[in-house]
């Protein structure tokens, strides 16, 4: 077991390095730099730009250098865990990073427990009730979540939050605690706008480990020890939360890794819509001006997180699962 | 500004006074909050923070009362030596209190505020304008090249102390338009905020005054000393400057966080209203917009949530603006905008890879009829709600000597003149399809390239499409993104490329070598290959024919010479545009939607609205606001 695990764990540093080569060249895909956009940017709002401007940053930031050059500096000071500097921001990435991990991974761990605490029983009610009313209404419910993009969703809670009680939802609370200590009104105000990514978020989330419970409960009802449990005169709650659930949650417990990236990052549409201080956002503003080192620095993280996450799965199932072997 | 006075000694001789209404320091008051500090001994007395002469404003509506807070939508505005008055027409003073040109207007002289301090209660003195000058503007590694706003003819400007609040600049050559550098009636990007750096607390950066400066970056997370230095020196009034940077700022930052800004009195602000009340009424202002989704911050607006902004808005959303008024407690109206026009259509004179459609580009018939099939006055209902101006691509009207004639020009929507024009260039013929067709038979296809940054671009190209379509010229539009359509520009392989025309006001146009005018402004949209000629001093591009190379010359002298010459100057461009037509105008002065909370007094509705023309939102004085309900002001 503890070679398998030490093995995997050597098979992911090629991984790594295969996976920060290719969002290096991802990021320099597109034509042009980041002054190119940056340059646009302020243009377009009628700034002035200045050739000695960008001059300044091309040398400042070392733009002009080849891009493997670039690469080896980047992925060099990665490896310390210097994640190098935002041309945007002109600050270090790991500072812009930590000022919105923490909001990040709270709605991503919110939206998690919701999701779980609303898929699950409604997933096993609609297995175990199969064609019954409820069972088409959490359907009808799973395919409307699944099929509606959560950008929109938001933009319509948004809208009837405003239209029909004259209050804005964006943020992550109203804009006079900014700034302001944590207090009782700011957290109520807190509770009153978090709700919104969690749902949102956690609606298409919900939809999908409906489905997933409601066919793996359906595969379990006919088998044997299920009626064995039955004929043993075991109440119907015991054989379904004791003995049927352990075998149908495992699809959902071997993709408990997965979610390691999405705690990170959060969801980006949804962040930018709502106005979320998350790292949604700063990852597509970065994207769009070629921001390299911002960009590439949090992919590469993404990226760590999603093989590192899938790692923590598959230990999970070679543990809970004796027919994984392990070579 | 009835209480200033200009004394014109010559034509060439001006010196600008400001007589400070309020003569004695005893009739200064202060907010509450800072007089509390006072009384703890936490501050210095209220006279000894104001200058000898502190700026008067005499307020827009009346006199404010202290207290509250504003949510905004953008940072405060910079101050700067000189500004522009609140009609955006003329300089007066503001960190300086007056300015001096020499007779032949070689040199120029510039009083500071005595006894004005840095937000951290510094003395400002001449000592912090050289700091910036030789240690920052001409340092080689936080500025590699000289600034152009630096020089004169190609020559640099010297910057003379002579005594702590009395600096001399001296020109290669005469140059009245220097005011406009020191009134920094646009943005300058990161770099050029202001001629002056709290040398003070800028020094500990600085490799030459404190020698572990490389060190101190590198705790910080940055590789070198400059880095660091950039954080604090530059910045975009779109993200605001770093938390710690002393400044001359109404409000400063005060906590800076993913959510948005906290700015609180500076207590050292240098403006006073006429009852010598300290500036500004308004204790705190939080900026919460800033880099947004567009929709999100609409519906924050709706809601209420802003108390103030004229940024990042479009004229679009007016209406659903108008409609939230009452619901969410604001008044929205249309503030002044001075884009000469709000999509103009480069015509690219050096495109090259079609030789068949780059002869018609050049073909001045040909841009006539284009021009002449456009409906403008339909654009502006569509677009703009009928509330801009219907105008060819020239000069703000504002301008000194400004003749109908230069925005007429071809500007009437007459699409039989322009079938008319186009039959006798040649492109009589027509295909099954009733497209026009070259006479050696090509079907003349126009490409527009447009990119999404300004809501408004595409649906005019969209229409003038349609427009170009109707008289049979098939027009094709791509829409794309900012940085690739600027890509594709530069390398000249545009047709025709689509941007606002700002700086077409006269105190830009002035100072800007007449901006989108001149041929080598920015890429040169109107000929990129000409651009790159005169930008390259001959070595590369194309050499472009002498009429056009003595436009640029009239536009590089344009900031050096007398009004007088400076009027003809002006003159001879805008007749050669409205001629040649290189730059298609639609609409211009289009106005933007500015949104203030029913109960902020002060606020101006004449004043222009976000534009980097006059420095954004530095027209509305922001310091004058204050809440008109003790419920606001309680908060």
């Amino acid at each position: 077991m503890l070679d398998y695990v030490v093995r995997r764990f050597f098979i992911l540093i090629p991984v790594f390095f295969m996976i920060s080569v290719v969002s290096f060249a991802i990021m320099e895909l597109p034509p042009g730099d980041f002054l190119t956009y940056y340059v646009a940017e302020l243009r377009a709002q009628g700034q002035e730009v200045s050739q000695e401007l960008i001059q300044a940053l091309e040398i400042r930031y070392g733009l002009n250098d080849p891009s493997y050059t670039r690469y080896f500096k980047w992925i060099t000071g990665f490896v310390q865990g210097d994640l190098g500097l935002s041309l945007r921001y002109n600050r270090p990435v790991s500072d812009l990073i930590m000022e919105r991990v923490g909001f990040t991974a709270l709605i991503a761990v919110l939206t998690l427990i919701f999701q779980w605490v609303v898929s699950v029983p409604i997933g096993i009610y609609s297995a175990v009730r199969q064609y019954s009313v409820t069972d088409y209404i959490a359907t009808i419910f799973g395919f409307l979540g699944l099929a509606i993009p959560n950008f929109l969703l938001a933009l319509v809670i948004m809208y009837v939050s405003y239209a029909h009680f004259g209050h804005s939802i964006s943020g992550l609370f109203a804009p006079q605690f900014v700034g302001e200590p944590w207090s009782v009104p700011k957290l109520l105000s807190l509770a009153s706008n978090i709700w919104v990514p969690i749902v949102v978020v956690g609606t298409a989330g919900t939809a999908g480990s409906i489905r997933v419970l409601r066919g793996q409960i359906l595969d379990e009802l006919g088998k044997h020890y299920v009626q064995t449990a039955r004929a043993k005169g075991l109440s119907e709650f015991i054989v379904v939360w004791k003995h049927m659930l352990r075998v149908a949650i495992n699809p959902v417990v071997s993709t408990v890794g997965w979610i390691l990236p999405e705690i990170f990052a959060g969801d980006t549409i949804t962040g930018v819509v709502l106005g979320l201080p998350t790292l949604g956002p700063l990852l597509l503003q970065a994207l769009r001006y070629q921001d390299m080192y911002l960009a590439g620095s949090i992919l590469m993280v993404q990226t760590i997180l999603v093989v590192i996450g899938t790692l923590i799965s598959d230990v999970l199932l070679a543990m809970v699962d004796p027919r994984i072997r392990y070579d | 500004m009835r209480r200033m006075m200009h004394a014109t000694i010559s034509a060439v001789l001006m010196l600008v006074l400001f007589v400070a209404a309020v003569a004695s320091a005893q009739a200064y008051n202060e907010s509450p909050t800072l007089a509390a500090q006072v009384a703890a001994g936490e501050l210095p007395p209220i006279e000894e923070r104001l200058p000898l002469e502190p700026v008067v404003i005499e307020p827009t509506d009346e006199i404010g009362i202290y207290g509250g807070t504003i949510i905004s939508g953008h940072a405060p505005n910079d101050e700067y030596l000189l500004m522009l008055d609140r009609a955006a027409v003329e300089t007066i003073p503001n960190l300086a209190k007056g300015w001096e040109f020499n007779e032949d207007g070689t040199s120029m002289t510039l009083y500071l505020r005595e006894g004005l301090k840095w937000s951290d209660g510094v003395p400002f003195t001449v000592d912090d304008m050289i700091f910036w000058y030789e240690d920052v503007a001409l340092n080689q590694e936080i500025t590699p090249n000289v600034p152009q706003h630096l020089q004169v003819g190609g020559e640099l400007i010297e910057m003379v102390k002579v005594d702590d609040y009395t600096v001399r600049f001296d020109f290669a050559r005469p140059f009245y338009a220097f005011i406009h550098r020191l009134d920094s009636s646009g943005f300058e990007g990161r770099l050029a905020h202001g001629w002056a750096r709290p040398a003070h607390w800028f020094k500990q950066f600085h490799i030459d005054y404190n020698p572990e400066a490389n060190e101190l970056a590198q705790e910080r997370g940055y590789d070198y000393w400059y880095q660091l230095f950039g954080l604090y020196n530059d910045y975009t009034d779109i993200t605001g400057e770093e938390f710690g940077r002393p400044s001359f700022k109404a409000w400063i930052l005060q906590d800076r966080t993913p959510n948005g800004n906290v700015y609180v009195r500076n207590p050292y602000y240098f403006k006073v209203d006429t009852e010598g009340n300290q500036l500004p009424y308004i204790d705190r202002l939080l900026v919460t917009l800033v880099e947004s989704d567009a929709e999100t911050r609409l519906i924050r607006m709706l809601s209420g949530e802003i108390d103030f902004n004229s940024w990042g808005t479009s004229i679009g959303d007016f209406p659903t603006l108008k409609r939230g008024e009452s619901a969410g407690n604001y008044r929205v109206w249309i503030g002044r905008d001075l884009w000469g026009s709000a999509a103009v259509f480069n015509i690219n004179q050096t495109y090259d890879a079609d030789p068949v459609v780059a002869e018609y580009l050049q073909n001045r018939t040909f841009r006539q009829a284009l021009s002449l099939a456009i409906d403008r006055e339909e654009i502006n209902e569509v677009v703009a709600l009928g509330q801009a101006t219907p105008r060819q691509a020239t000069f703000h009207p504002d301008t000194p000597g400004y003749q109908e004639e230069w925005g007429n020009s071809h500007a009437q929507y007459d699409p039989a003149m322009a079938n008319q024009l186009l039959d006798s260039i040649g492109l009589d013929q027509r295909n099954s399809a009733g497209w026009r067709v070259t006479p050696g038979g090509q079907e003349l296809t126009l490409i527009i390239p447009v990119a999404d940054a300004i809501p408004f671009w595409i649906p005019i190209v969209e229409l003038v499409r349609d427009y170009w379509r109707q008289v049979g010229v098939r027009t094709e539009m791509r829409a794309m993104d900012t940085g690739a359509l600027t890509q594709l520009v530069a390398a000249n392989e545009a047709q025709i490329f689509v941007w606002v025309m700002d700086n077409a006001h006269p105190v830009a146009a002035i100072s800007r070598h007449a901006g989108f005018m001149s041929p080598d402004f920015w890429m040169g949209p109107w000929g990129v290959h000409w651009a790159t000629w005169f930008q390259s001093d001959g070595r590369e591009g194309i050499e472009p024919p002498e009429d056009v190379k003595e436009i640029r010359q009239l536009a590089l002298d344009l900031p050096y010479v007398s009004p007088e010459e400076q009027v003809d100057y002006l003159r001879r461009i805008a007749e050669f545009h409205a001629e040649n037509l290189y730059m298609l105008g639609t609409i211009g002065m289009a106005g933007k939607p500015v949104l203030a909370h029913v109960d902020l007094g002060n606020v101006r509705e004449d004043a222009i609205a976000d534009n980097a023309d006059v420095g954004g939102n530095r027209n509305q004085w922001m310091e004058e606001f204050y809440w008109k309900s003790a419920e606001k002001r309680g908060n």
